[in-house]
């Protein structure tokens, strides 16, 4: 009996204590299962740089997020360029595939459509409650970047990373320059010269004429904005009324840029110097990287663009040891007034799907990010040790030759692993503008910025003369989105706008029918667009944002 | 009694030994089974991937011989011999890489489409970034 008694209570004690072991297993399964965010992804701009067995959801940055954080970004929809995920981003929005958790956007008329489809999270109280006050302060300061966001009160999402992208500079072939005894253009006079001399005076001394002054992208709107931009030959005629840009014009209202009278003398000039093969002769379906393209084969001795630019196009050295790269502020109007180009004050926006929960985590690992800018936690000097850094013999390097175990000299990036796809800053020209007058490095970009000084000085000195010259950046003054009534419209004009100013620079069309261009395009919708473009506007300065 | 004690222990140990060669056959015999089972499923797992990786070359080529005897491709290589910086030449190269923009959108396997004339060193690609290659990222350090 007291064996009975005894055989029970073991039995119990066995029931009970395998059954605490089995809710402890589960709890701390729960506590380690990273959480998971899933989010959107324009192209894996790694591909091709992964280690073996890495891929778009499997590599270093993901494990540091999991590691750090216990957060898992986990990329459920990935596009092969930015057309094809708007695309899926659409599908999605029928109910056909699964939003994910995140969505970023990076063109405001498609964003205006996302968040007219009721499917994005309004984000009003999860900012009060969740937002670290690292991140408030830093949106405290670039407030109108939340315009295009907010309708009747609410905000629907969150601008990526808000800070002043870096003025475009004028990279030139210094060694051309240097053959011909010319100095950096500094007009549209002088820049003709220039152009002229790398066409028809063989800079590159192999006996044909293979080579053109300029070149650029025409496959859009005739402003980039960051790379391939020809937008300062329209601004030199122009000034602040720049193509693809709505500027004030004098009384009150906006005007759009592509249709100022002075686009008529840039037109006039372009299609010259297009007859003569001193321009990039495809420029007209050239994609914005392509003209870098153009510069780093050699065929080019002129393009506008950021300075970050100069890490890919100084692979000119490759074809060409002996070529040396000059770095320069873009030309000036004639009267002595810069040219303008267009701002961006963001790097797209980050919209939520509306189901998504877990906006606390979001903000960490957001939050956790901005370390970099900062120069505080674990990214002092970068994200990845061996990615964007290295410590060789006690000495730290940036520049991936030297590190001790990549083995391309286009290693896998990290920040195009992390959910911002970009690197973020609070302000990168003042970075190396600092380095460039001899101050102490502060953070990541400082120390990149110090060590470049050695082996890309060319990066840091354009770096600082984009510092100069930001005034020189101008903002889109419709920060707007249109309806979707107006859309189709706005694209067909767009498509026009494309097509009328590449007939004219190819002499399809004379640049004298430009004013036709401008009646035709007002009657085909462009003034109801006006219109609404400037009701927005007047409300905006009122206060009494409706949109 | 002792005889009695021994004669159980022996059964015992024969009983044992018996359990004991039952359950060793038993596991081998589920170790086998489910060895087979994962080899066959594996088997027909990649037989299922093979299908579709043969429907997707399938599509792949119906898709390249469409674009080859298309009238857009037939018009742009009529440019071959006429001025590059001409309009024509340009909108006969933007309507080709649309198309083939177009054909990508629609399929569910190609993720880019690429036309290339080895005489002419012309190309035409549905991707946006062809300087983004492994021709261009796969140079060597100095490191080796």
């Amino acid at each position: 009996m007291k064996n009975k008694y005894l055989t029970i209570l073991l039995l119990s004690t066995s029931f009970l204590l395998s059954s605490c072991h089995k809710n402890s297993e589960d709890h701390k399964n729960f506590k380690n299962e990273p959480l998971v965010i899933t989010s959107g992804k324009q192209s894996d701009e790694n591909y091709n740089r992964y280690a073996t067995g890495e891929d778009v959801n499997n590599n270093p940055m993901i494990q540091l997020g999991i590691n750090e954080l216990g957060i898992r970004v986990k990329y459920t929809m990935l596009g092969t360029n930015y057309f094809d995920y708007i695309d899926k981003i659409r599908l999605a929005l029928t109910g056909a595939e699964e939003l994910p958790d995140v969505i970023p956007v990076y063109d405001r008329q498609f964003l205006g459509e996302i968040i007219q489809s009721g499917k994005v999270k309004i984000l009003n109280q999860d900012m009060i409650q969740f937002m670290p006050q690292r991140l408030k302060n830093i949106y405290k300061k670039k407030q109108e970047t939340f315009d295009p966001l907010i309708i009747n009160g609410d905000v629907y999402g969150l601008p990526i990373a808000p800070a002043l992208g870096e003025t475009q500079i004028m990279i030139i072939r210094q060694d051309w320059l240097d053959k011909f005894n010319l100095k950096a253009p500094t007009n549209i006079d002088e820049f003709e010269t220039v152009i002229q001399a790398f066409s028809e005076q063989d800079p590159d001394g192999n006996g044909k004429r293979d080579t053109y002054g300029f070149s650029y992208s025409g496959d859009g709107i005739y402003s980039t904005g960051w790379v391939g931009d020809p937008v300062m030959l329209f601004s030199a005629y122009t000034g602040k009324y720049i193509p693809g840009n709505w500027e004030e014009q004098g009384d009150g209202k906006l005007s759009y840029g592509s249709l100022h009278v002075g686009n008529q003398q840039a037109l006039t000039k372009m299609a010259a110097w297009h007859q003569k093969g001193w321009l990039q002769p495809n420029a007209g379906i050239a994609k914005d990287w392509n003209a870098l393209e153009e510069f780093r084969y050699g065929k080019s001795g002129i393009y506008v663009g950021r300075a970050w630019s100069i890490e890919n196009s100084k692979d000119i050295l490759d074809v060409d040891p002996k070529a040396k790269l000059g770095v320069y502020p873009t030309i000036l109007q004639n009267d002595g007034q810069p040219t303008f180009q267009r701002a961006e004050e963001n790097d797209g926006w980050f919209l939520f799907n509306k189901d998504f929960e877990n906006m606390e985590a979001f903000f960490e690992y957001y939050d956790w990010l901005y370390d970099l800018a900062f120069g505080t936690g674990n990214f002092k000097y970068g994200y990845l040790e061996n990615s964007d850094y290295d410590i060789v013999n006690g000495k730290l390097v940036f520049n991936p030759m030297e590190f001790e175990t990549i083995t391309t000299n286009k290693g896998f990036d990290p920040s195009k692993a992390s959910i911002s796809k970009n690197r973020i800053y609070i302000d990168q020209m003042k970075a190396y503008y600092r380095i460039q007058e001899g101050l102490k490095p502060q953070n990541y970009l400082e120390y990149k910025a110090r060590d470049m000084q050695s082996w890309l000085p060319e990066r840091v000195a354009g770096g600082a003369i984009a510092y100069n010259h930001q005034n020189e950046l101008i903002t889109d003054k419709f920060r707007g989105s249109l309806p979707l009534e107006l859309v189709d419209t706005w694209n067909r004009l767009y498509d026009m706008e494309h097509d009328f100013y590449t007939r004219v620079i190819y002499g399809e069309v004379s640049p004298t029918t430009f004013p036709d261009f401008v009646k035709q395009w007002y009657q085909q919708g462009g003034t109801q667009i006006t219109d609404y473009v400037n009701q927005c506007y007047q409300a905006s300065m009122e206060g009494n944002d409706e949109r | 009694m002792k005889s009695i004690i021994n004669r159980l222990f022996i059964v015992f140990t024969v009983f044992l030994l018996i359990v004991l060669t039952f359950f060793l056959w038993l596991f081998r015999y589920s170790t086998d089974n489910i060895q087979q089972n994962k080899i066959h499923s594996t088997n027909l797992q990649l037989e299922h991937a093979g299908y579709i990786l043969d429907s997707e070359i399938k599509e792949a080529e119906l898709n390249a011989l469409s674009v080859l005897s298309d009238r857009l491709t037939i018009n742009f290589t009529n440019h071959f011999n006429n001025d590059k910086q001409s309009y024509k030449y340009l909108k006969s190269f933007q309507d080709l890489r649309d198309m083939l923009s177009t054909q990508v959108k629609n399929s569910k396997g190609i993720e880019s489409m690429t036309i290339y004339w080895p005489k002419q060193n012309e190309t035409v690609s549905s991707y946006d970034i062809l300087f983004d290659t492994l021709d261009f990222y796969g140079s060597t350090p100095n490191n080796g």
